[in-house]
Order: C-alpha cells, then sequence, then structure tokens
C-alpha cells in the first residue's frame, strides 16, 4: 500500500481532504455564476446603474418607480391572467388524460407517451415557430377560419401597454393563443407524471371501491385524486415556476421587434426591456426580485392548498 | 356478447378516440412544419391550408435551403449547439458526480451548511441572477464565446441533488472501506467503484441538461453577439419563415428520431431525474 502512494505522491489525497477537493469545482463555479449574481442582483435593485458608469445608490426609487409604472402592473396583470388560463385547463386535462391512459382497456401505452411527450423536449424556438405558422393572419388556422366560418381572428395581436390607460388586458386574444400554446407544450409532460403517480396506485384500491360500488366519478375524486395530490403539487408548482418566467416563446411568436422597442408584454420581456433596451439595470434587478417573491408567494399558497391534511 | 361486454367495448371505442384526438393535435404542428419546408414563401404567406407537398417541393426546399445557409451561418450554428450542449452534459456530469458523491458518502465539517445553501439555490428561479451574470459575461469578454453558457453548468445544483439522493438510497458504503483497505485512493474510488453505481442517474441527468442547453434560447440571446456564435433556436429566428421550417425539421429530426428510438429509457430518466419529494 505505501509502495502504491510512493509510485503516485500526487495522487494521494487523504480522505479527511477528498470532499472539499470534490465539491470545489462546484462551489466555485456556484459562487460566480450562481450566488454571487443573485445576491449582486438585490444589491442592483437598489442602485440606478446603466451597465457602464458607477452605481448610484437609489434607495428604494426603483421599486416605488415600478409601483407607479403602468407597463409593470400590465405585464403582471398579463403574466397572472397567462398563469390563471393556463394552469387550470392544464392540470385538468392533463389528470383526465393520464386516468384515460391508466386504463387497463388500452394497450400501445408507450407510443401514446412517446407522442405526447413531443413537445417538451422540443426547443421554445422550434414550437413557436410551429405556431407562428399556424396563428398567423394568413396561417393555417385563419385559412380554415375564413373557409368554413367566414371569420379571421388575429391570434398574434396584442393590445401593447403602449396605450397607457390600460391596466388590465382586456380583449387580448394573444394571452390565449400564448396559454394554447403552453398547454399543448406541456399536457404530455404532465399527462407523464400524473400517469407516473397514478401507476404506484395500487390496484386493490380500485376493485374494493367498484366491490363496494363506486361509479367512475366517485373513484376519480376519492380514490384518484387524494392520491396523487404530492404529484398535483409538484406538477402545478413546475407549470407555476414556467409560466411566472415566460420569455421564449412569447417572443419569438411576435418575432420580437415590437415588445422589444416598446415597453413588455410577460414580466421577464420587461425586464429584458428595461436592461437591454433603456439600460436601467437596477429597475430590471428590482423586476427580477419582485418576480421572485411573486413565484414564493405563489408556490407558498400552493403549497397550502395541496398540503393540507 | 354480454350487456358487461358491449359496455366496456364502448368505453374502450371513447378512451382511444380521446387519445388518438390528443395525439394527433400534438403531432398535427409538427408534420405542418415539415410541409411548411416544402413551401415557398408565396405558399406559406397565401396557401397555407394546403397540407399536401406540391409537385414543386424539391425545387422549394432546395431555395429554402440556399435561404437558410445564405442568411445565417447554419453549419457553424449547428456545431457551436452540439459543441455547447456536449460540453455543458460533460461539466455538469463531472461537478455534479464529484460533488454528490461527496455528499453522499463523506462527513465532513461544514457538509449540511453546504448543502443547505444548494437546496436554498434549487428555491431561486434563475431569471434572477441574470443581470448581474450579463455584466460577468461582459467583463471577462465572455460574449460570443461558448464557454459563456457551458461553463456556468458547472454549477448544476439539481444535478447534485439527484446524485445524492441516488447514491444514499443505493450505494453500499462497506464497499468503500473494502477498497480502501485494498489501497485505493479517494480519487480511484470515485472513478472505480462509485461512477459505475453512479451510472443510471447520470444517464438521466445527462439526457435533462442536453434537452435544456440544446433548446436555451435566453442566455444565449443575452450573451451570443455575432452570428458565428449563435446556436441552433437563436439562429431559427433570424432566417425567413420557410427557411426556418426547414431548419427546425433538420435540427429536430436527429433528435426526434434518438428519442423516438429510446424514449422508453429516455421519459422513464426525465421524469425520475426531475420528480423529487415526491
Amino acid at each position: 500500500m505505501q509502495k502504491k502512494h510512493e509510485r503516485f505522491p500526487k495522487l494521494y489525497i487523504s480522505p479527511k481532504v477528498a470532499p472539499y477537493l470534490f465539491i470545489l469545482p462546484f462551489f466555485i463555479a456556484f459562487l460566480m455564476f450562481q450566488a454571487f449574481p443573485i445576491l449582486f442582483s438585490f444589491f442592483l435593485s437598489f442602485q440606478k446603474w446603466n451597465g457602464m458608469q458607477p452605481f448610484t445608490f437609489n434607495g428604494l426609487k426603483n421599486y416605488i418607480y415600478l409601483f407607479r409604472d403602468k407597463i409593470f402592473w400590465w405585464t403582471l396583470g398579463f403574466n397572472l391572467q397567462l398563469l390563471l388560463i393556463t394552469i387550470v385547463p392544464l392540470h385538468i386535462l392533463s389528470i383526465l388524460f393520464a386516468v384515460m391512459l391508466n386504463s387497463s382497456l388500452i394497450r400501445l401505452k408507450t407510443i401514446f407517451k412517446t407522442l405526447f411527450f413531443l413537445p417538451y423536449i422540443t426547443s421554445a424556438a422550434v414550437i413557436a415557430i410551429v405556431f407562428w405558422l399556424l396563428y398567423a393572419k394568413n396561417g393555417l388556422i385563419n385559412i380554415l377560419l375564413q373557409k368554413y366560418f367566414s371569420s379571421v381572428f388575429d391570434f398574434l395581436n396584442i393590445r401593447l401597454p403602449i396605450d397607457f390607460y390600460m391596466v388590465w388586458p382586456d380583449r387580448n386574444i394573444f394571452v390565449f393563443s400564448l396559454s394554447f400554446l403552453l398547454i399543448w407544450k406541456f399536457i404530455g409532460w404532465n399527462i407523464i407524471l400524473y400517469f407516473t403517480a397514478l401507476q404506484g396506485i395500487p390496484g386493490s384500491y380500485y376493485e374494493a371501491a367498484k366491490v363496494d360500488g363506486a361509479n367512475w366519478f366517485q373513484i376519480l375524486t376519492k380514490i384518484t385524486l387524494p392520491l396523487i395530490k404530492p404529484m398535483m403539487y409538484f406538477a402545478v408548482t413546475m407549470s407555476v415556476i414556467y409560466i411566472m418566467q415566460v420569455f421564449d416563446e412569447p417572443t419569438i411568436l411576435l418575432s420580437s421587434n415590437v415588445i422589444t422597442s416598446f415597453g413588455g408584454l410577460t414580466m421577464v420581456i420587461y425586464l429584458f426591456n428595461q436592461a437591454f433596451t433603456h439600460m436601467n439595470f437596477g429597475i430590471a434587478a428590482a423586476i427580477s426580485y419582485i418576480l421572485f417573491f411573486l413565484i414564493l408567494a405563489i408556490t407558498r399558497i400552493l403549497k397550502l392548498i395541496f398540503k393540507e391534511r | 356478447m354480454s350487456k358487461l361486454n358491449v359496455k366496456s367495448y364502448i368505453v374502450k371505442l371513447i378512451l382511444y378516440f380521446f387519445l388518438i384526438l390528443l395525439a394527433f393535435v400534438t403531432v398535427f404542428p409538427f408534420f405542418y412544419m415539415f410541409i411548411a419546408a416544402t413551401k415557398n414563401w408565396h405558399q406559406i404567406a397565401f396557401h397555407a391550408d394546403q397540407i399536401l407537398p406540391r409537385r414543386d417541393w424539391v425545387d422549394n426546399l432546395k431555395n429554402n435551403y440556399f435561404m437558410l445557409i445564405g442568411s445565417a451561418p447554419f453549419l457553424k450554428c449547428v456545431w457551436n449547439s452540439i459543441y455547447i450542449s456536449i460540453m455543458g452534459t460533460i461539466l455538469t456530469l463531472l461537478s455534479s458526480s464529484l460533488c454528490g458523491y461527496a455528499f453522499a458518502v463523506y462527513e465532513f465539517r461544514g457538509k449540511e451548511f453546504f448543502f443547505w445553501i444548494i437546496m436554498f439555490s434549487l428555491m431561486i428561479p434563475p431569471t434572477v441572477g441574470v443581470i448581474p451574470l450579463f455584466s460577468i459575461m461582459k467583463t471577462l469578454g465572455w460574449f460570443s464565446k461558448a464557454r459563456a453558457l457551458y461553463l456556468p453548468m458547472l454549477a448544476n445544483a439539481y444535478g447534485v441533488f439527484l446524485i445524492r439522493k441516488f447514491l444514499e438510497e443505493s450505494f453500499p458504503k462497506d464497499l468503500l472501506d473494502a477498497a480502501r483497505i485494498d489501497g485505493c485512493s479517494e480519487f480511484k474510488l470515485y472513478c472505480k467503484v462509485a461512477l459505475p453505481v453512479m451510472l443510471p442517474s447520470l444517464g438521466a441527468l445527462a439526457i435533462i441538461t442536453f434537452t435544456t442547453l440544446w433548446g436555451a434560447y435566453f442566455l444565449p440571446l443575452l450573451f451570443m453577439r455575432e452570428p458565428s456564435s449563435w446556436t441552433i433556436p437563436l439562429m431559427l429566428t433570424k432566417v425567413p419563415p420557410p427557411s426556418a421550417a426547414l431548419g427546425g425539421v433538420i435540427t429536430m429530426f436527429p433528435y426526434v428520431l434518438f428519442f423516438v428510438i429510446f424514449s422508453k429509457w429516455i421519459i422513464k430518466g426525465i421524469v425520475e431525474g426531475s420528480v423529487r419529494e415526491v
């Protein structure tokens, strides 16, 4: 044993030092690319900075600016509206389809799972391009609508908060178009999550319920739903985190020019514009922290809803 | 046929109807992208409802391809995406497995504190650090350099969590002591004993990381300023629609094929890798 260490003196690491060496690469990168930016962002949210000149302390002014900023409230409203109209149908449909897929009457489950999963592994850019082809003014959906219903929708129509009188996005079709895209993208992923949870439920539970004469609706609400509650909490939380930070899909769908030169559409687009169009890094940092606490608050509420006994 | 059989037959039909409907809705947009790739500008703008290839599809395909390589350094972008995704995945696997292994098998001062930091960082949405990260990359002069996208992957908190959990559940620690007595160095223990055990969870982690990097748009948009440094998603948004459709098909197809072949394994990996605390 001793001889071996003499042959490779540099390779010997004592078991006391080894763990520190092993976690070192992670923590160097972690400090540089995660911990420092996150903390610095908090510091920045109280500064005025355009990315070049030295910072000047700004107190709470960034937050006060945002509080009075109608565009900011508009984007916040858009995000919450999008969240609501996406999450509810997404998870109801996912659970229903997962239950269907879990049925013993269905064969070829793997093929269905593979097909449903496709959008999840496809990049947001490709998905947005595909949906642009469908949603555009002369796109497929509109051509079909015109043919059979002689009406045309402007699916990509957004009422941007350029008009400052708007506080809540009204008659905004785009939020529904975007919501449909997101449901389409994530339904397969959620179906498979719920399917995995359903597979964990012992078949004897269902048989016992059937013996007691329960119908399928009773089985769904009294057995299935309570048992997949932990998975619901996880899946809904994941959706909230994604949707609150949505950026790629709306930016690409609207080919970005409009929103990048003016206000914002979602909160992260607004953050992007404040930082990289208007060079208000302090305000952008403040938005990121507001977003963080908003997500935290929503996930806390979800925890209360799903974890109560 | 008894009454019960008829009923279950009808239920079966209804179930299949809905599942096939959803499968159709899921797959159709992709199919439509394939078709759009064989159309020219005029057909995309005015004949969107033609969902079967026309006679001139070969010419259109050629034109779209030339337009694609004419308006963006297509092959360079493909290479950038491959390079960044593979490098990022390798770095994630290296650092996460080392770090997760250290947390799973060693006792050391500050262990709980370090791990708490990792868990805490998982709760913070990545958008929060974006502005300073931008400044860091600018200061380092890493704009338009691949490393700006793959080096941060060294700090994949999620990977550490995954590996630690996996090892704590399934790794026989007696094996380590036995190997130590045989004169195995600590690093060798990691390479020869721990890594093979970790393989399944490393596979899951690799798939998740690769997929994320391959589809990333926000960070490349921030850091990749020069066309020669664009990744595929960035490039696709800068070319005209028919070419974008073709580009989408070209870049998606190999990945989808790979996915379809190994789907059972990949889905299992992603789900098991993503679901925590459930």
